[in-house]
């Protein structure tokens, strides 16, 4: 997993910094190191959905955290679905 | 070549604002972040992406109805699929196991306050509506498994009795008795109490020929007395089909040979086939052939009593 800087997330995501500061403010986002504020993979792609889900589909603030938690609900479940198929030996 | 107009569902006539609305509007349907598994969603996503960059703005639509070249088109295509990775649709391909977000933001399901912290008054707490709380009854089964199924692995379909079908992976080298749980899948609980789950005890079909000893497979297999004082090179049987042998000279029955890697189980820790032999004489003896060993006893007899 990649971790960058604060700076180089900001680059790579196409987004100045003030954006993703308010992105951490509103909770949309947890950078993996929460005192350095490097990110992950996650962490951009995350960021990358937030600009994508504001600028093409218009979604505002108070929408933008209901289906941030529903989507972390669903990745979840989905998740738990993959590993039924395995069973586990006893 | 895409046909941005077609997959947008608008006409070249269309204004800006209606190719936006027409775009926005598939795009929420085949958002591969919204439709996460989804590959055909994932795959409709993309070209409707590629056909808003082509014709989304004033700019782009006017060289596109004056015909770029099929080079140029290209390079914006490639250069494209090459940011999908950071861009759209790449946040749920993050969300696999052990996914930070997936497990510490979404495992509230159910019990979050989060609606709460939100729209500023609570749901019904739960507690309020129950006095107890039970787990759901766990589910049990028997599935019966095919031998080659359970030396090497597989997977076979069970129909659960509530009609829902669940493909089952059968472990390599699983035995009878052995249990498969699947959590999650059994009876609802009550109140807040979690789902059961569901057991499946396997049980092994016998397979003619082959016995199971740990992880090695034994065969019997016969051979002539011929052989036996001659070697030789047989055919013996595997999970695989049959292989050639060589079998030493001075082999008896009850010999074994070990065939490596044949046995049970899968990869390295797969065991071994142990090949018994069993020397077997002509059930109907040709008297020529009596008449060569009774001339060949005086020089050959032996006693295998005596030690």
């Amino acid at each position: 997993m990649k971790i960058v800087k604060f700076e180089e997330a900001c680059d790579l995501c196409g987004v100045n910094k003030e954006v993703i500061i308010h992105f951490i403010e509103e909770d949309w986002i947890h950078p993996a190191d929460e005192k350095t504020m490097k990110m992950d993979d996650e962490d951009l792609a995350r960021i990358c959905l937030i600009c994508e889900l504001k600028d093409d589909f218009g979604v505002n603030e108070e929408g933008m955290s209901i289906i941030l938690h529903l989507l972390d609900q669903l990745n979840l479940i989905y998740s738990k679905i993959d590993k039924f198929h395995q069973g586990e030996v006893l | 070549m895409t046909d941005p107009y077609k997959v947008l569902g608008v006409s070249k006539t269309s204004s800006i604002e209606e190719i936006k609305k027409s775009y926005r509007k598939l795009a929420k349907k085949y958002h591969p972040d919204l439709n996460p598994g989804n590959k055909d969603a994932e795959k409709s996503f993309k070209e409707i992406s590629h056909s808003f960059d082509l014709i989304g703005s004033a700019e782009n639509k006017a060289k596109f109805d004056r015909g770029e070249t099929d080079e140029q088109q290209q390079k914006q295509y490639d250069e494209f699929t090459k940011k999908q990775g950071l861009r759209k649709g790449a946040f749920h391909q993050t969300q696999r196991d052990g996914a930070r977000y997936a497990h510490s933001f979404g495992e509230n399901f159910g019990g979050s306050d989060f609606f709460e912290n939100l729209f500023g008054h609570g749901r019904r707490d739960k507690k309020e509506d129950h006095d107890f709380n039970f787990a759901g009854e766990d589910l049990n089964y028997k599935m019966e498994v095919e031998f080659r199924d359970a030396a090497l692995g597989g997977k076979q379909n069970i129909i659960l009795p509530n009609g829902k079908t669940l493909e089952v992976t059968i472990p390599a080298g699983i035995d009878s008795g052995k249990k498969l749980r699947f959590k999650g899948l059994g009876g609802l609980g009550i109140g807040s109490g979690s789902v059961g789950d569901v057991y499946i005890e396997i049980e092994v079909k016998p397979l003619p020929g082959f016995k199971r000893s740990g992880r090695d497979l034994e065969v019997e297999v016969p051979i002539s007395f011929i052989e036996a004082i001659t070697g030789g090179e047989i055919k013996v049987p595997t999970l695989e089909g049959e292989i050639l042998m060589k079998i030493p000279p001075g082999v008896s029955t009850g010999s074994k040979l070990r065939i490596k890697g044949r046995g049970i189980g899968a990869g390295e820790s797969r065991g071994n086939e142990i090949v018994v032999l069993k020397v077997v004489i002509p059930k109907d003896i040709d008297p020529d052939l009596k008449t060569a060993v009774e001339n060949l006893k005086s020089r050959f007899e032996y006693n295998p009593r005596m030690p």
